[in-house]
């Protein structure tokens, strides 16, 4: 069929169009981990180094508080919001999984209805799931801060779980129960036949065989809660509820150039959902195909 | 209880096969094999206890606040004067509407969307297609893309800020650098830069979904298409045009949707990176409508502002479906 000669031409193409969208998608990730390693001198060096001279974690070592004193006292002169991040991360640690586990709790029993029950009509229902994820987020936020005001509850992290569980939940039974439709029923027979109660087929059977899209469907739901920003930056005021997003948001508000902190922060809140991007690859991109290509 | 075969025959059934024969249906497991399957009952109470968690949570944080907004949307209500808090009827709509600011506000949005939308799909395709081929560094590029698909949309603001600096970018040094430009250049505070430079951040975040999704279905293509493509003497561009293409519509139409949702509904990236400017040059109608409400405590007109960017969107949803109806995908 193809030649030697054709078959090194069209790998040597592939390889230069696969090396431009390299530099393309990894450039802006890499100069951020560059820039947190550097320290505010080199960071404003013109033109920029590309690779930092003198490496140092200094910067990450001040958010935790620890380290020289001195340097210490000198970042919290220069970006106070730098001693935000660390009670930012516990907030949007708390706020992500709480979202994560009530997804699971709200979102499995009804995608399981919708898979298995056999329910006429159910068709619309599932239509007005997916309808509320289709409303733009900006339309619900303005109330809903109302709302919170009126219960007591902004400036806390419940507000953020509310609002996370009602960005996330749709997606989730709509993902759910593409997912439970792809799942052999016939399992299920079986363990009825042979005696097991409805609970007992939950417990022993549809859960251990959907532990990867229930998987799938908590990390999503816990990634889109870390990153999300126009409802934690209308509901939380103080170190109390700052999410990472909002914190890392803050410093562009000032006048002085602080990206060596920027890029820190930068770091520290796009690395979990990146660790956990890379560890569930299979279960994510597998999940994403289920909700996206087939439902 | 469930009668199985791979037939539905009168003996299993025990009964006329004529009549029992129509509640019979094919069961499609995941192998994609049909099965056929004895009717089940249908458990009307069991699935309204198993969805009342969730009918629950929309009833509290999706109804009542649409309802709730629509109301205030019809009020003079300004947080900063809270004593000339009156009904108005559509004043506040017929004062958005027949304001420049408004369509300013509209022409811009449609810019925005229709740019990153086009940038991400086409270049998320080609990066599918690429990746569908096996070249040495696939595997490493496919790992590379979850990056950018992962970083939270503020962090992405942050990142191309601090590249396009007008002082101290990698941008401006690398250009600079290749003799593109004489000298550093502020490509956020220029008005015909900053918009490009939004959509490139944009599609660069969401590049990577539509490559995944885009990817998922290249693998489902049968290679025998292909093959008996070739024997007839189709190129490359043939068959593209006439297999993956068609093939890939279903899954384009997706990603054409959720990135439509996607681009009305930004506001995290234009916070961090141009906060609706320079002048009102990416004022959005999603940046528009917090700005008049969080800044300028105006929730009346800020939710009337939200009412019509949801009528948008219901618009454009409404079209959508019925394109994916239509072509039979959503109907089971």
């Amino acid at each position: 069929m193809m030649s030697e000669h054709t078959r090194i031409i069209r790998t040597c193409g592939l390889m230069v169009a696969a090396a431009i969208f390299f530099l393309f998608m990894f450039t802006p990730v890499y100069w951020m981990v560059a820039t947190s390693l550097m320290t505010e001198a080199e960071m404003l060096a013109v033109p920029p180094h590309f690779i930092p001279q003198a490496p140092t974690l200094r910067n990450y070592a001040t958010i935790f508080g620890i380290g020289d004193p001195e340097f210490i006292a000198f970042a919290q002169n220069r970006a106070p919001a730098v001693f935000d991040i660390f009670p930012a991360m516990i907030n949007s640690l708390t706020v992500g999984l709480c979202v994560a586990v009530a997804n699971l709790l709200i979102a499995s029993p009804a995608a399981y209805a919708f898979s298995r029950l056999n329910v006429r009509r159910s068709l619309p229902l599932l239509m007005v799931y997916l309808g509320s994820r289709m409303l733009p987020p900006i339309m619900l936020v303005v109330p809903m801060f109302l709302l919170m005001r009126n219960l007591g509850l902004i400036d806390t992290p419940l507000s953020l779980i509310a609002a996370y569980c009602i960005l996330t939940v749709p997606f989730s039974i709509w993902l759910l129960q593409a997912y439970f439709k792809t799942m052999p029923v016939e399992l299920e027979d079986s363990a009825t036949i042979d005696g097991a109660t409805r609970w007992q087929t939950m417990r022993y059977v549809i859960l251990p065989l959907a532990r990867p899209g229930l998987t799938c469907v908590a990390i999503l739901a816990f990634m889109a809660s870390w990153s999300e920003f126009l409802f934690a930056v209308v509901f939380t005021k103080t170190t109390a509820s700052k999410t990472l997003p909002v914190v890392t948001a803050s410093f562009v508000d000032t006048a002085s150039i602080q990206f060596d902190y920027v890029m820190t922060a930068g770091v520290l809140t796009a690395l979990p959902p990146f660790l956990l991007a890379l560890i569930f690859q299979r279960y994510i991109v597998g999940g994403l195909a289920a909700g996206a290509v087939k439902g | 209880m469930a009668v199985k075969g791979d037939f539905p025959s009168p003996a299993y059934a025990g009964s006329p096969a004529g009549r029992q024969k129509a509640a019979w249906r094919l069961s499609r497991n995941g192998l994609g094999r049909g099965q056929w399957v004895a009717p089940r009952e249908p458990q009307p109470f069991l699935f309204f206890v198993l969805n009342t968690p969730a009918i629950l949570l929309l009833l509290v944080f999706v109804l009542y606040p649409i309802i709730y907004s629509f109301l205030l949307s019809l009020h003079q209500y300004n947080l900063r004067q809270p004593a000339r808090f009156r009904f108005i009827g559509l004043d506040n709509y017929i004062s958005i509407l027949g304001s420049e600011q408004f369509w300013r506000a509209a022409q811009t949005t449609a810019l925005f969307s229709v740019g990153s939308i086009t940038l991400t799909i086409v270049l998320g395709t080609l990066l599918a297609l690429l990746l569908n081929e096996v070249f040495p560094g696939r595997a490493l590029l496919r790992a590379i893309i979850l990056i950018p698909w992962a970083v939270p949309p503020v962090v992405n603001g942050l990142i191309w800020q601090w590249l396009l600096d007008g002082r101290y970018g990698l941008i401006n040094a690398v250009l600079v650098g290749a003799g593109v430009l004489d000298e550093y250049r502020s490509w956020l505070t220029d008005v015909n830069t900053a918009m490009p430079a939004l959509i490139v951040a944009q599609a660069w975040n969401h590049i990577p979904f539509v490559s995944l999704v885009v990817l998922a279905a290249l693998q489902t293509v049968p290679d025998e298409l292909y093959e008996a493509a070739r024997m007839d003497g189709a190129n490359v561009l043939q068959r593209f045009k006439a297999i993956t293409l068609p093939w890939l519509s279903h899954s384009l139409l997706l990603v054409l949707i959720t990135q439509t949702m996607v681009a009305l509904r930004t506001f995290d990236i234009i916070y961090v990176l141009t906060g609706g400017g320079p002048g009102d040059s990416t004022t959005v109608l999603a940046w528009l409508t917090y700005v008049t409400t969080f800044n300028f405590a105006d929730f009346g007109r800020g939710n009337a502002y939200a009412y019509l960017i949801a009528l948008t969107t219901l618009a454009l949803s409404i079209i959508y479906i019925r394109l994916l109806w239509k072509r039979g995908e959503l109907a089971r």
